[in-house]
């Protein structure tokens, strides 16, 4: 008689025999459900793409001057300091990148993602605008083609590639938060992360063109220009293609951008904030002096005015001003807005070329003032006058039952 | 014929390529040697099998993409043929104009023994050779500064920086600029304003 466990036992081995084909099946098709590519790896293919293909065109810059400091003992000894930013090919051997990276080199040196390195020198260097091409004779660079058409728009993404400690690669996406806006001047607010050394990176559209210069993060202006993990914000700035395209082309040109001259000196104006006690506003640049038969004098400005409006914007800083003047073309003509004697005058004021290459504001050379600021003391008591009274009635109608 | 003659002809012969004397020679050993002959056999056989496969046909779109991978291909950073002068051809022409000036001495009654003029041109060269050289940063003695061209290896390096600034134990600075935003205001960092800032700091434009 067979026992009933015999069968059982002859049917265990088939039954693991199909197990084992089954996981086979499993193991063979399983890599190739992983491997399948869904729209989403694929737009993450498409990203690294763009940035592969950039990566060539985008060098380390490492900027090299000769900085004092203080030694243990508290001698001065003299170090080389170098200031470390990427930069971008824009022709063979043209560079462009930022001028808070270059300025006051006495050396420079590029460095290429596969290792090369070779000396660069300065074409032209522009603090207003901040930007600076380099010349690598040594070198023949893949160029980035600059993006062509309507400029960035809100919304569109932006990839963002640079270099780092160590001169190794960045990579980051983000879109274009916010265009800001103000006359002469555009900057791109992108959510892209970037990182100390990205200053002179290259940003990218979809299509792997040039959209602007990386010029830094949301950070403290105060804290000075070295990057630091811990400001990390989440928001960069890049300098539009529309600012960065004609200030190349002028140092292709001519080696420097030609700057706006108004012809006048000013100091800040500011009144204190009725929101904020404590607290000053800025209410413009107050004229201390005007240079004779300057742009300015031609215009009737005068000792005293107060310049409020700039082509349609408010003035509120000399130093904003400064910028929008300087970063006009000369011969432009600009409509400026001041107030004497408490009314609001308008003209137009005919630009000459700045006599210095460089504007002497945008280097520091501020003066500390004449300590005679000859209306502002009126203007002030006006406004706090007004501000009391405001004060009052605010008060007034807050404590009028209802 | 022997067998390693024979066996080189055997392509000419399967294509009836041989002289009427060559033909007649391999037939005469193909009788003779029956190694020769089925080696011959197994020639033939094969060219018959490859010849009977079907013949495999290049896509269509085989050119445009090859030659649209080719476009795509990113391009490398690369080394331009220096222009500035080398040294040796500049040597080779300072030894010709020393030559020159040698064998012209006795006609301009230069002798080199008595104004020293055999070092002029050895001296031009140094300078020359010094010339191209990158300009060294003076970094006031600290051998921390970065190498001089001639330290490197032309064929892949024109000027190096030094490992240093990779290491960071040198003065680095790794450049971000802040960029404020006030009341929907951007301030843009401008190197060198912090000077100009501040309720009593006049500036000129």
């Amino acid at each position: 008689m067979r026992s009933p466990r015999v069968p059982a036992a002859g049917r265990r081995p088939v039954v693991g025999v199909w197990a084992g084909v089954a996981l086979v099946a499993l193991a063979w098709v399983a890599p190739g459900v992983a491997r399948a590519e869904g729209p989403l790896s694929a737009l993450e293919g498409d990203v690294d793409a763009i940035a592969t293909r950039a990566l060539p065109s985008v060098v380390t810059v490492f900027a090299q001057r000769p900085g004092e400091s203080r030694a243990r003992d508290g001698r001065t000894v003299v170090r080389t300091h170098t200031r470390v930013g990427s930069g971008v090919a824009v022709d063979a051997n043209g560079v462009m990148t930022t001028a808070s990276v270059v300025l006051g080199a006495q050396r420079i040196v590029v460095r290429t993602a596969n290792g090369l390195e070779a000396d660069a020198v300065i074409v032209g260097c522009d603090p207003i605008f901040n930007l600076a091409l380099l010349r690598v004779p040594d070198l023949r660079l893949p160029t980035l083609d600059m993006a062509s058409g309507r400029g960035p728009q809100l919304g569109d993404w932006v990839i963002a590639v640079g270099t780092t400690y160590g001169a190794r690669p960045t990579q980051s996406v983000g879109n274009v938060a916010y265009v800001h806006r103000e006359p002469r001047f555009a900057l791109l607010q992108l959510t892209n992360t970037v990182v100390p050394g990205n200053s002179g990176a290259a940003a990218l559209n979809t299509r792997g063109e040039l959209v602007g210069i990386v010029q830094g993060d949301l950070g403290d202006a105060g804290s000075g220009t070295s990057g630091d993990a811990a400001r990390a914000s989440g928001f960069s700035f890049a300098i539009p293609l529309e600012t960065v395209r004609p200030v190349y082309e002028s140092f292709r040109r001519e080696g420097r951008v030609r700057h706006g001259y108004l012809g006048v000196t000013t100091r800040q104006a500011q009144v204190a904030s009725e929101s904020e006690s404590g607290a000053s506003v800025p209410i413009g640049a107050l004229i201390e002096s005007v240079v004779s038969d300057g742009p300015a004098a031609r215009a009737g400005l005068q000792r005293g005015d107060l310049i409020v409006g700039f082509e349609h914007d408010r003035v509120e800083y000399p130093e904003q001003l400064a910028r929008w003047i300087s970063a006009s073309r000369p011969g432009s003509s600009v409509a400026l807005v001041w107030v004497r004697d408490d009314l609001e005058k308008t003209g137009t004021v005919v630009l000459t070329e700045s006599p210095d290459a460089t504007p002497g504001w945008a280097l520091g050379l501020g003066g500390p003032g004449d300590g005679s600021p000859p209306r502002i003391t009126e203007i002030e008591r006006q406004i706090q006058r007004l501000n009391q009274q405001l004060q009052l009635l605010k008060n007034q109608g807050g404590t009028t039952p209802h | 014929m022997n067998c390693a003659q024979v066996r080189g002809l055997f392509g000419a012969y399967w294509d009836d390529e041989t002289t009427q004397g060559e033909r007649e020679a391999l037939e005469h050993h193909f009788a003779a040697c029956t190694e020769c002959r089925a080696e011959y056999e197994a020639f033939s056989r094969t060219l018959e099998l490859v010849g009977s496969l079907p013949r495999a046909e290049a896509a269509p779109d085989l050119v445009e993409r090859v030659l649209a991978g080719t476009r795509r291909a990113t391009p490398e950073p690369d080394l331009v043929v220096s222009r500035r002068p080398g040294w040796v051809p500049l040597t080779a022409a300072a030894v010709a104009v020393l030559i020159g000036v040698a064998t012209l001495a006795p006609w301009l009654r230069m002798s080199p023994r008595r104004n020293g003029s055999t070092s002029t041109p050895i001296a031009s060269v140094e300078t020359v050779r010094e010339a191209v050289r990158v300009p060294h940063l003076a970094t006031g003695g600290t051998p921390s500064g970065v190498n001089a061209a001639s330290r490197t290896t032309p064929a892949t390096t024109l000027a190096s920086v030094s490992d240093s600034v990779f290491d960071h134990s040198d003065d680095v600075e790794f450049i971000l600029d802040p960029v404020t935003v006030k009341r929907g205001r951007v301030r843009a960092y401008t190197p060198y304003t912090s000077g100009v800032e501040g309720q009593r700091a006049s500036i000129s434009f």
